[in-house]
């Protein structure tokens, strides 16, 4: 149990130089910090991609698999199903029994899991260092030769079942996060419908779809290996090649990406939540995908107005105003067409309109006055710093890379991505702010407690 | 991309990007399942390759922890660890939840909160606007024993971060204004608590398990919150922010001498005090159990919290007590979670813990369930506590429960942030100095007899309390084939009660008295 409550959940920020902060050797410290991240690349004969990163602080090594499938590659009538998949990957494989994924690694001294996201689904773990191996072995094991059972899939399937009432269905707000994007993204499929999927697409889930999935995407050249730790990377190597290297490769579908959301009119809706006890509110613009030119402004934009206690929206509406219980602004980082949102609950006795009025109008001052130079240095030394923190532990640095490998075709990108950052501008801040802002662009969801005032709406 | 450490409310984030983890569970060696017919797959099996085999873990040893006094008798402790230029400090004041005074539960959390709305120097606004601009982060909260100020920055801002720390928990303005903010913003957080579920069963569960004794308030409440006024900030903080009830850690690329240096700087002008011992009430000893629905018409599940006081952190039967526990529940390969939910699908989870704790904390298992199998849950959990200790573990179950125990230990290191925390830990509950570098041994050497002696001693269910969180007309009578069930309504408002309906041979023993 983590009683103390000190480490709290940073979020990993991929992030900037601020070179302006301290003193001109702690800056080249931290640059040398980061370029000293040594990061090499294989790849095998079947297509899997590999990257190793050594760091002996401590003796263990995290191991991460990404897939190149997530929730946006599901058809209609199976939303859900990259996730319920996922699920499927720890019930045992051609020499792995049933759950044994897991008791392996935990009694071991390590830690796994895995989670599905829109654009990937990952799997990782950390294990004490002399147990690469085993690490190698299972997640080998398992992309060669899923255990696929009736009994498996039927209790998988309520378990997902019993996590989306446990996690969405029983909680305050979190349904209208769902509810944000489908709003949103309308026709656009693959980021309109949830990754959690629909109860009756989870019901209606045959066993064969399996089967179909992991021929379909679980291939080694559909995937990327990542190992960060206390490790030699010959003897990995050589673990890799033996355990992976007989993997056959197939040929697995790229990802047909649809027109982008189109978008010609304001979209409103005000949807009910029994289990809020405040109004609250979402609002979604379509903006570029990650890492796209304009996205480094948009995310700047983002921390300025609502990063931190001295952000100009938590300044002005929690603490001024006092209209809001809390408000967050910020890119959702997608690999496709992606969403800048605000979501923020509402203080007691205040409406959404009256925060809604006061975000529009600051986006508006930004695009009209600009950003301060100390805002925009501000928001460069969080990205820096949270950039320098991000890089601590084995399992962050191993996601990170793995993710860059996947998405972007080189791990190495990773430490490059500070130049980005730094070369935004209080003008590029401004330009972006007047235009992705349009009226036209924008969706609103208001959340109100209790149910709805007539008859049963979904 | 955002952070979100700022957030307070149970929200996942931004809509985005729903990350929704797998955590599986796993069944332990030697109880292989009967397959059906149907497992055509795993029935066609061709012998198994085994996995490779364990090695033995490599030594560690974790870094040096330098000891230093100030003048007023606060202690520095520093760990240099140099892998990256960052560094965390972290300020403990030894007085928590457990010293707010009875007429105002949660004055300690207010007072954590209101030592960032502003300093008698400047603004609340402008201490963040400087912590942000530097890249750092600053928090301030408190638990049970302690209340805390933290920093984490990048290494070249440490004096400057260290001065920001100190002012920010030496002089607070409290000012009447800003606690006006924070009283609504309070208010409003804990009408949204109120909605959560596994909040209201932990709530209640702590004030029925602990009566009267501090531990049994999780949270301040709305009637604290109103009645709370500045004199009663400006004293607490009076009496219980000096030198000598408080110490320093800081561990990242610093020198001990520096930091030493700096600490006297910033914290040496501080009063030295005393030490406060807050007083304890006696907590209730049942002897029976206990079944106390809380009901939440409209929920889809079932969340279920049991247990008994159990055990003080620094009782050296602690270690053996855990390994039992990660036999029970400790984690997803133990056996409530691979029954619950690997082999009867009740659940998304379910888990056990001993809660570490300066007096006596509790043993706890929790889990939440879908509405209907809520007395089938139930059920399933007293039979894992009833053999947990009627017979010790299977020889293969200890060897994993202690392996995971030390093997894991490297992975509670691998921040300079997780080495303060272990320092907190050591400091808080007064545990030997070497208590870290002897621990993995420690839970090496545990033998199956000991771990079914303590767990027999510190768990049980046959005194257990039981707290239940639903939709208690689907299930609350039918639990009466368990004990004594109480139906309250989330208000602590008496809706109903059923009388014990245990089969005999079941009981206990234990007088079975009315229900108070």
């Amino acid at each position: 149990m983590n009683r103390i409550r000190i480490g709290t959940a940073w979020g990993l920020l991929v992030a900037s130089a601020a070179l302006l902060v301290g003193t001109k050797g702690a800056a080249q410290q931290n640059a040398v910090a980061l370029s000293n991240l040594q990061v090499s690349r294989a790849s095998l004969e079947n297509g899997l991609r590999v990257v190793m990163n050594q760091d002996h602080t401590v003796p263990t090594v995290a191991i991460s698999v990404y897939y190149d499938v997530g929730s946006r590659n599901e058809a209609k009538g199976r939303s859900g199903f990259a996730h319920l998949f996922e699920h499927m990957m720890f019930q045992g494989s051609a020499n792995v029994g049933k759950g044994e994924h897991f008791s392996l690694i935990i009694n071991r001294g390590g830690s796994a899991n895995g989670t599905t996201s829109n654009d990937r689904t990952n799997y990782y773990q950390t294990l004490p260092s002399n147990e690469l191996a085993l690490g190698l072995w299972l997640e080998a094991d398992r992309m060669r030769s899923l255990a696929i059972t009736q009994e498996n899939f039927e209790n998988q399937r309520m378990t997902v079942m019993e996590e989306r009432r446990q996690r969405i269905d029983n909680q305050p707000y979190i349904p209208s996060m769902l509810r944000i994007n489908e709003l949103a993204y309308g026709d656009y499929w693959p980021y309109a419908h949830s990754t959690i999927g629909d109860m009756q697409d989870l019901l209606d889930a045959p066993l064969e779809a399996v089967q179909q999935f992991f021929d379909t995407y679980y291939a080694p050249n559909n995937a990327v290996l990542s190992i960060s730790g206390d490790f030699s990377p010959e003897e990995a190597m050589a673990l890799v090649r033996k355990y992976f290297g007989e993997i056959p490769a197939r040929e697995t579908p790229a990802f047909v990406e649809p027109a982008p959301p189109v978008q010609n009119a304001e979209r409103t809706e005000t949807m009910y939540d029994a289990n809020a006890t405040l109004p609250a509110f979402h609002i979604a613009y379509h903006i570029p995908p990650d890492r796209s030119p304009d996205h480094y402004p948009l995310e700047i934009l983002a921390l300025v107005l609502g990063d931190g206690e001295s952000s100009r929206l938590y300044q002005s509406l929690v603490k001024e105003k006092e209209i809001c219980q809390d408000v967050a602004i910020g890119t959702d980082d997608r690999r496709g067409p992606d969403l800048f949102s605000a979501w923020a609950v509402m203080a007691s006795g205040h409406a959404p309109k009256e925060a809604q009025d006061a975000i529009l109008a600051e986006i508006a001052t930004i695009a009209d006055k600009g950003i301060s130079d100390r805002e925009l240095e501000k928001a460069q030394n969080r990205i820096h710093a949270a950039f320098v923190f991000g890089l601590q532990s084995n399992m962050s640095r191993s996601q990170r890379l793995a993710e860059y490998e996947l998405y972007w075709g080189d791990a190495n990108l990773l430490k490059l991505e500070l130049d980005h950052y730094l070369a935004v501008t209080a003008d590029d801040v401004k330009r972006v702010a007047g235009t992705y802002f349009n009226a036209n662009q924008r969706t609103v969801l208001d959340v109100q407690p209790g149910t709805a005032p007539d008859s049963e709406e979904k | 991309m955002m952070t979100r450490h700022r957030f307070r409310l149970a929200v996942v984030g931004l809509g985005a990007v729903l990350l929704l983890a797998a955590c599986g569970g796993s069944k332990s060696s030697g109880t292989t399942e009967p397959q059906s017919a149907k497992d055509v797959n795993a029935q066609a099996e061709p012998k198994r390759e085994p996995p490779p085999p364990p090695t033995e873990a490599k030594n560690m040893s974790l870094p040096t922890v330098h000891v230093d006094e100030l003048s007023n008798g606060m202690q520095v402790n520093t760990i240099v660890t140099d892998q990256l230029p960052v560094v965390y400090a972290t300020l403990v004041v030894r007085s928590g939840a457990e010293s707010d005074p009875a007429r105002l539960p949660g004055l300690s959390g207010l007072v954590a909160q209101m030592l960032k709305e502003g300093t008698t120097k400047r603004s609340g606004a402008s201490v963040a606007e400087e912590i942000e601009f530097l890249g750092a982060d600053l928090w301030a909260s408190s638990d049970e024993e302690n209340s805390y100020v933290g920093v984490r920055a990048l290494t070249e801002q440490f004096e400057r971060v260290m001065g920001i720390l100190a002012e920010v928990a030496g002089t607070p303005a409290f000012s009447a204004a800003e606690l006006a903010k924070l009283k609504r913003r309070e208010l409003d957080r804990l009408a949204l608590s109120e909605r959560e579920p596994s909040y209201i069963a932990r709530r209640a569960f702590y004030r029925q398990l602990y009566g009267k004794h501090p531990y049994g308030t999780v949270d301040t409440n709305p009637q604290a919150v109103k009645r709370v006024r500045r004199q009663d900030l400006l004293r607490w903080h009076r009496d219980h922010f000096v030198g000598k009830n408080a110490f320093l850690v800081v561990a990242g690329d610093v020198d001990p001498d520096q930091v030493a240096e700096a600490a006297q700087k910033a914290l040496g002008s501080w009063r030295a005090g005393k030490r406060v011992v807050p007083s304890y009430a006696e907590p209730p000893r049942p002897s029976d159990r206990h079944i106390l629905v809380v009901d939440r018409p409209g929920s889809v599940q079932s969340v279920i919290y049991l247990g008994n006081l159990a055990i003080a952190r620094a009782n050296r039967e602690w270690i053996p007590l855990v390994v039992a526990n990660q036999v029970l529940g400790g984690s997803a390969a133990s056996r409530l979670f691979m029954d619950l939910r690997e082999k009867r699908s009740l659940t998304y989870g379910a888990y056990s813990a001993i809660v570490g704790r300066v007096e006596v904390g509790p043993f706890v298992a929790y889990a939440s369930v879908r509405t209907e199998v809520t007395n089938e849950a139930l059920g399933a959990f007293f039979e894992h506590l009833e053999r947990i200790h009627l017979e010790a573990a299977e020889p293969a179950e200890l060897v994993n429960a202690k392996r995971y125990l030390s093997d894991s230990f490297p992975l509670k290191v691998d921040t300079p942030g997780k080495l303060s925390e272990l320092v907190v830990e050591l400091r808080t509950f007064g545990l030997p100095d070497d208590y870290w570098d002897r621990y993995r041994q420690a839970i090496r050497k545990t033998s199956a007899s000991e771990a079914q002696y303590v767990a027999r001693s510190y768990i049980r269910p046959k005194s257990a309390l039981v707290v239940i969180v639903g939709q208690a007309a689907d299930f609350a009578q039918s639990l009466q084939e368990f004990g004594p069930v109480t139906v309250v309504s989330p208000d602590g408002e008496l809706k109903a009660k059923f009388e014990d309906k245990r089969p005999k041979s079941a009981g206990s023993g234990a007088p079975r008295g009315p229900i108070q």
